[in-house]
């Protein structure tokens, strides 16, 4: 026989087992290497806190940090303005094909996420798509979609936008339309209405996809690396060559801890909009 | 005063017509739409509303069309079925919606809460969420938004379908007052003809996206104009047979050797087959002595000694409700007959013959065919 306490526990295991092996495991690792130091590709246990001296007074990494936050900055608000419409466009009027319709938001997850930056270069590059055809026209190419950063951030809104129609289309599952409608005759324009009502109601699929874009976009390193052109650099890439080219695990793993820190932080106070859940519709039985 | 007219207004839902050529006037007055599920009365709702745009004919308020009007810009009040308060938003904060919505000042808004909450009876809630509220306390918040901002009309869409008996009872005095206070028209769709019946001072029957029949509630309830009327409003009996007699406005009825006579209505025939109506309340029962036989009585009855129509049978089951009963009564041919009426210590012993009848203008036929009745009809 075995308690509620046991049975409780055992429930937790998966869970819990997760967690531990995925989560806690290499964060307490990286931790530990960001206060060592490497050399020739060892890792030497050698507490110091030069990684993170050089790391705030070296303005470079500290700029390829900031880039990475604009960039994750732009890419969640497109996604934002775009996911709206098509999540709440599913939700209304999708009617019964709207399983299908969402699953159609991810079919390109149904490729790699080489496979999809490199389909986009085929598309935005100098012998791509869009730059052929007008070429062909005799008109100029696109400079800019060539690779620069607005390629950049073309190709991380396309691999990460699904997340957020999703979040948002879930929210929406559980909103009632009719709400819309009671504002409306309550003397309430379109766009006030959605403000008052539709936007505030979803609040919590809306901040839940801005954090599953964000912060996979802030430590981003192949779609910059494809798509980003020798100036195109991200905080990811220059973290990820600590790993490859110049084997300085150490100092890779202080970037990581950064990377981490601003991700927790970001998220934070992008939960804060739902601080009151109640402010929020989220209704929580009493007692 | 016509606060409220509408000019042969259809509304179509792709191949299906769901309202069509409705006209209605409504002055300052308390208006019930009733009907069955799929009659098109929630349509004409909110047609009314602005929230579906008609496809023919006009909507006018106070002598405006505005038929192409968004609802905002309507001035209308409107109480939904399932209450749909703002979860996310106090008690407060929904009632004062419509006034923030009209860019009412703040000073007018607390004078115009302070006003409402009075009136519906809901003070000491305002800072709750709508999730902490009782049924009945969610049914005032709506009528109170809907009410706040005085608007030209009211319209109440099922509103207390979703509450128990006793609120609904109370509601429905309620609701009413608040329509003698305001003096403004108050629309009332529903399906349940008790809240017609208890709330409204005129009513409108609708089946199937027209309306069968319009006017004063009493007028509607003791003289329907149409089968489905006659079947649908109040507890109804009806037996078939074919009409024998039709004069002075009389039909008489050939049910199984008894002739029974109502009031006839158009499209009666003699020879034709006939549908008569009565209501529950209107049949008079009488117990026949335990001497007397069946035989007896029927005999009485062919001497036209007793009233317009007589019919006998054999008390089944008496329910008891308090201040009235009903009496189940078979009177053969696989028909059943259900008579209301006070309580009586006589009729409470099963299988006692009894003797029914009405008055010839208490009863109603129709020619049996020409339409579908009421799933009501037995």
């Amino acid at each position: 026989m075995i308690g509620p306490v046991a049975k409780t526990l055992l429930l937790a295991l998966p869970g819990l087992s997760f967690l531990v092996v995925f989560l806690f495991m290499p964060l307490v690792s990286i931790v530990i290497f960001s206060f060592w130091r490497t050399e020739s590709y060892e890792l030497i246990a050698d507490w110091n806190i030069d990684n993170y001296a050089t790391l705030f007074s070296d303005v470079t990494y500290l700029t390829f940090l900031v880039r990475s936050l604009v960039m994750a900055t732009a890419v969640t608000l497109t996604s934002l303005l775009y996911a709206w419409p098509v999540a709440y466009l599913i939700a209304k009027h999708g009617g019964r094909y709207r399983l299908v319709l969402i699953l159609l938001t991810a079919a390109p997850f149904l490729t790699g996420e080489i496979l999809r930056v490199t389909a986009l270069q085929q598309i935005l590059g100098p012998i791509g798509l869009i730059n052929m055809a007008l070429g062909h026209f005799g008109l100029a190419p696109i400079r800019a979609l060539m690779y620069s950063n607005v390629a950049s951030w073309i190709g991380l809104t396309y691999l990460w936008m699904p997340f957020m129609v999703l979040a948002i289309y879930l929210s929406l599952l559980n909103f009632d339309f009719q709400l819309m409608e009671v504002a409306k005759v309550n003397g309430a324009r379109v766009w006030r209405a959605f403000f008052e009502v539709a936007w505030p109601l979803n609040m919590a699929g809306t901040v839940i996809g801005c954090v599953l874009v964000f912060i996979p976009t802030l430590g981003s390193s192949l779609t910059s690396q494809f798509l980003g052109g020798p100036n195109g650099a991200l905080y990811g890439n220059i973290l990820a060559h600590q790993f490859g080219a110049t084997g300085t695990w150490a100092f890779g793993s202080a970037m990581g801890v950064l990377l981490f820190a601003v991700s927790l932080a970001v998220t934070l106070v992008l939960a804060r909009a739902v601080r009151d859940f109640r402010r929020a519709g989220i209704t929580i039985k009493e007692g | 005063m016509v606060a409220l007219r509408l000019e042969r207004v259809t509304k179509r839902f792709g191949r299906v017509t769901a309202v069509e050529g409705v006209d209605l006037e409504i002055g300052d007055e308390f208006f019930a739409l009733l009907g069955p599920s799929g009659s098109g009365k929630t349509t004409v709702l909110r047609m009314i509303a602005g929230l579906e745009a008609p496809n023919q004919g006009r909507v006018l308020i106070d002598g405006a069309d505005v038929t192409p009007l968004a609802p905002y810009r309507r001035r209308i009040g409107m109480v939904f079925q399932d209450f749909l308060l703002f979860p996310h938003r106090t008690v407060a904060e929904n009632i004062l919606f419509p006034l923030r919505m009209q860019g009412v000042g703040a000073a007018e808004q607390r004078q115009h809460l302070d006003w409402i909450t009075q009136l519906v009876r809901l003070i000491g809630v305002e800072d709750r969420y709508p999730h902490q509220l009782s049924g009945g306390q969610k049914q005032r918040v709506a009528l109170a938004r809907g009410l706040v901002s005085r608007p030209k009309l009211l319209l109440l869409d099922e509103p207390l379908a979703n509450l128990d008996r006793e609120l609904r009872r109370e509601m429905e005095i309620e609701i009413r007052r608040f329509q003698l206070a305001l003096g403004i028209p108050f629309i009332y769709v529903t399906h349940n003809q008790e809240e017609a019946l208890t709330m409204s001072d005129r009513m409108a029957v609708m089946r199937a996206g027209r309306v069968e029949q319009i006017g004063d509630k009493l007028d509607v309830y003791h003289h329907p104009k149409t089968r489905f009327v006659a079947a649908f409003v109040g507890a109804n009996n009806s037996v078939a047979g074919t009409v024998t007699a039709l004069a002075d406005r009389l039909a008489t009825i050939d049910w199984h050797g008894h002739a029974v006579q109502a009031r006839a209505h158009a499209g009666l025939a003699v020879g034709a087959q006939a549908v008569c109506y009565v209501k529950s309340e209107k049949i008079a029962v009488e117990a026949v002595a335990d001497t007397d036989t069946r035989t007896q009585t029927q005999t009485q009855t062919d001497t036209g000694r007793a009233a317009a129509a007589a019919i006998t049978g054999t008390l089944r089951d008496s329910i008891f409700k308090g201040h009235y009963a009903d009496y189940l009564i078979d009177i053969g041919e696989g028909r059943e007959i259900t008579v209301s009426g006070p309580p009586r210590s006589d009729l409470f012993s099963h299988d006692r013959p009894v003797v029914l009848s009405w008055a010839a203008a208490d009863a109603d036929a129709f020619p049996a065919d020409p339409e579908p009745a009421a799933s009501r009809e037995a």
